[in-house]
């Protein structure tokens, strides 16, 4: 799971950051670099491969934060 | 004037199919005017650098009907299975664009092709019978110098142009560019994919939220007596607002539009007497990479909800506008016939809106000791479709902010002191 959203967040950030940037880092996504539309990008490829709804109430800002929304049950839409 | 000329073009494929999404919210906007009205037509003007031949000039043009199926497409009634809409997008194999060549005879040809754009763009398209773009050539001493259009919205939207703007050298040229995929007929298949169809119910979740918890109507008191005619626009340019917001948006880590959305809102609440508000955004629907080079119309609108605390931190109010912003942009794609379903269920949301039609983030040409603003009038109206409409300008040099309202709502004094207040209010901020 990890290594996925490592791999969704690298790819949202159209090069700008790596997936072992990702891995590695003790920092917020934004504080990594990752943009708003980046963000955005990132949500929708969440969802898209998740099949997940993920709202933005800034508490998705790390990739642990991430992983535990999904690792959940109550974040698996109907 | 002389002849016109025959642009004639070949794509590489042809075909019915079902309108896209961004196709049927424009379709939807146009049934509400008489038909034939130009409203949303855009005139557009291209000028010629490099100084081609009118042969060079003339295959660019049928390079770029060639490359993207949008310029190729009319709108046919009739239907297709599964599809109610009445309407199927034709996108024609080959063809030919009819283009006048006119001489600038010693006016100034950029000039000269925007007054043509205007007449170009002055008469409605004919959807179903003609091409969604109207072009001609204007000549100065025997060379083209700049190219006058008109297309119907329903082809093109404003991040469009940017793009064939952006190809037209290569165009030009014949340098190779990258394939033009996906084109309007893949994506409304994709749209009708169940990934399509996923994608329109979590933006109806989204919004179904947003309509269900905004207040109605706008404002809590009753409306006061309209001056004639009703609805006002003033405009304002301050170089000062654009330093600050800039200086802000670099602390807060937001973007500039968001700084001047939250406090927008943040006044907003407060005229409105209302601890929620609810905005529509004008969304370009260009995030996706895969979207942002497609010649289409892609802007739909969104749905902005915020809470606003009276005594909040204008700094948490531009954060928690920052996040709206996004969740906004995220749910405004979606079949505009789901939506209307919606809204008929929840009922309306005030018809208040916010848009920002900068391309580029920040105002880069800023003056290095920027002034306070003006504020004056652009314009009045005796009848618009918002009680209140915010617009970021395009300026590159000032900060342009225009605000229009039903002056029943708002008189002209208060759009005047609004105009002014969110100058002075993040002016301030920025100084602390």
């Amino acid at each position: 799971m990890r290594e996925r959203l490592a791999a969704l967040i690298a790819e949202a950030s159209d090069g700008e950051i790596t997936a072992a940037q990702v891995l590695e880092a003790d920092c917020s996504l934004t504080a990594l670099g990752l943009t708003s539309l980046g963000y955005i990008r990132l949500i929708d490829a969440i969802e898209d491969t998740f099949g997940v709804d993920v709202e933005f109430d800034g508490a998705h800002d790390t990739l642990d934060a991430l992983v535990d929304h999904l690792s959940r049950p109550a974040g698996h839409s109907s | 004037m002389t002849s016109p000329v025959t642009v004639e073009f070949t794509g590489a494929r042809s075909g019915d199919g079902p309108l896209t999404w961004g196709q049927r919210a424009i379709w939807r906007l146009t049934e509400w005017l008489p038909p034939g009205d130009p409203y949303f037509n855009m005139p557009w003007v291209l000028p010629v650098h490099g100084k081609p031949g009118l042969p060079a000039v003339l295959a660019a043009l049928a390079r770029l009907l060639a490359r993207h199926d949008s310029l190729r497409t009319t709108w046919i009634p009739g239907h297709l299975a599964g599809d109610p809409a009445g309407l199927v997008q034709r996108v024609a194999g080959q063809g030919g664009l009819t283009v006048e060549l006119i001489d600038a005879a010693g006016t100034r040809p950029r000039i000269l092709a925007g007054e043509i754009a205007a007449e170009l763009a002055a008469k409605g398209f004919d959807y179903a019978g003609e091409l969604p773009l109207r072009c001609a050539v204007v000549m100065d001493g025997g060379r083209p110098r700049a190219l006058a259009f008109a297309f119907t919205h329903m082809a093109v939207d404003g991040r469009a142009l940017d793009v064939i703007a952006g190809e037209w050298p290569r165009l030009l040229s014949g340098e190779p560019l990258p394939p033009a995929a996906p084109q309007p007929l893949d994506l409304a298949e994709e749209e009708r994919s169940p990934a399509g169809t996923a994608r329109c119910e979590r933006a109806m979740r989204y919004w179904r939220a947003a309509l269900e918890r905004m207040p109605r109507p706008l404002f809590a008191t009753p409306p006061g007596t309209p001056e004639e005619p009703r609805f006002v626009k003033l405009g304002m340019e301050s170089a000062a607002l654009g330093a600050a917001v800039t200086g802000l948006a670099a602390r807060w880590e937001v973007s500039t539009s968001s700084v001047l959305l939250g406090a927008y809102a943040s006044l907003l609440s407060r005229l409105t007497g209302r601890g929620t508000v609810a905005l529509q955004l004008i969304v370009g629907n260009r995030h996706d990479p895969r979207l942002a080079p497609m010649v289409a119309t892609l802007v739909q609108d969104g749905i902005f909800v915020l809470d606003v605390a009276p005594g909040q931190p204008l700094a948490d109010v531009v954060r928690a506008a920052h996040r709206g912003v996004l969740a906004a942009y995220r749910h405004a794609r979606y079949d505009p016939a789901a939506q209307r379903a919606l809204i008929e269920e929840t009922g309306a949301p005030p018809t208040a809106y916010f848009n920002d039609v900068r391309a580029a983030a920040g105002w880069p040409n800023l003056p290095r000791h920027p002034a306070p603003g003006r504020i004056f009038p652009v314009g009045a109206w005796p009848e618009v479709d918002a009680e209140v409409f915010c617009t970021v300008g395009p300026a590159t040099h000032t900060c342009r902010l225009d605000l229009l309202a039903d002056t029943a709502l708002l008189p002209r004094e208060s759009i005047e002191a609004t105009l002014g207040e969110v100058e002075t209010l993040l002016v301030a901020e920025e100084s602390t």
